[in-house]
């Protein structure tokens, strides 16, 4: 029986191609984007090394541009340190110090501002650095970390369905992470140009992260 | 009628899953450490969640090559900070690995490596 409906399948595909026109009698004249997109892709597909290192060098290219602002208006910054470097994993984005330190830098920060309806919720050291949490009546955090150390550690930040955004904070280059789904917190980073790094992370308007991170006072 | 109440019924029954797994994940801030003095190694881990209600469970482990040396497991509330010693060796490379889980859903693996002065 399975023959039989394979081969009736057979001589009703073979009847549909010979009722088609053949290829030449079909002029046709692609638009140009259409061509360039399709030229693109088959270049992408013939050549996928140079594809996976084009790639590479735009992310090279990015961290660059996000803290390389540090590097070029601080001659000190940039005899002292060569700074925190993003990289990516599947769901992280993970900050590691690359270059030479010179020595820790001692200074400890704090919020000097936090929203209304936020309070305390803890508060602990990590190393070289502390970690600042607050709540609101909907059991969401606001938080401030901060760390200069420079060794062995690293910092992930789960940033999976995100959309990225570059801004400034206190004068200093600042990534912020807005996920996809808006019920989710955003997490903006920055450093300065001790070699510090900065984290705050909340479910509240840009606006209000912004102000948060721009009052992050030295002690 | 009857073929439209199932047909609903069917589309309800298939939303439900995929509402719960959208409510589901939330965004940590994730920070392993090693840290050494002489040949103790101080391995740590911070985890901070999005809410006072997230529950946290942590599987740490230490790694001399592709060895596991050392696991140890903690859970929290709403943040998390661990901390545990090792003996190790002078002149070697350890990796310290943190699998984190926020409210049932595994996050992947962070790392830190250190070497032992």
């Amino acid at each position: 029986m399975d023959e039989l409906f394979k081969q009736a399948a057979d001589e009703y595909l073979n009847a549909i191609s010979e009722s088609l026109p053949q290829p030449e009698d079909c002029p046709h004249t692609f638009d140009k984007r259409f061509e360039k997109q399709m030229g693109r892709l088959i270049a992408k597909t013939a050549h996928p090394l140079r594809t996976a290192m084009l790639r590479a060098a735009a992310s090279f290219a990015a961290v660059l541009l996000l803290f390389g602002s540090v590097l070029a208006v601080d001659v000190n910054a940039r005899e002292a340190f060569l700074g925190w470097v993003k990289e990516q994993s599947t769901s992280f984005s993970h900050f590691v110090f690359k270059g030479e330190h010179t020595g820790l830098d001692s200074a400890q920060f704090y919020p000097g501002w936090i929203p209304d309806g936020c309070t305390l919720y803890d508060c602990y050291p990590i190393q070289n650095g502390q970690t600042f949490l607050y709540s609101n009546d909907c059991v969401d955090v606001l938080s401030f970390i901060y760390t200069s150390s420079p060794e062995n550690l690293e910092v992930y930040i789960y940033t999976e369905a995100c959309s990225q955004e570059t801004l400034t904070v206190s004068g200093y280059e600042a990534q912020l992470f807005i996920p996809w789904d808006a019920t989710e917190a955003s997490d903006l980073v920055w450093q300065d140009s001790h070699g510090t790094l900065f984290l705050v992370s909340g479910k509240c308007d840009k606006t209000v992260l912004i102000q948060f991170a721009e009052n992050i006072l030295k002690k | 009628m009857k073929k439209h109440i199932g047909f609903v019924m069917l589309l309800i029954a298939l939303l439900i899953p995929v509402y719960a797994q959208a409510a589901t994940p939330r965004r940590p801030k994730v920070l392993p450490y090693i840290n050494f003095s002489g040949t103790t190694a101080t391995c740590s881990v911070s985890v901070t969640g999005d809410s006072t209600k997230d529950t946290i469970s942590l599987t740490a482990k230490l790694y001399d090559g592709s060895t596991c040396i050392a696991t140890w497991t903690d859970s929290g509330t709403c943040n998390l900070n661990f901390s545990k010693t090792k003996t190790v060796q002078s002149g070697k490379t350890y990796k310290l690995t943190a699998d984190v889980t926020i409210n049932g859903t595994a996050l992947g693996t962070t790392s830190a490596t250190g070497t032992c002065p």
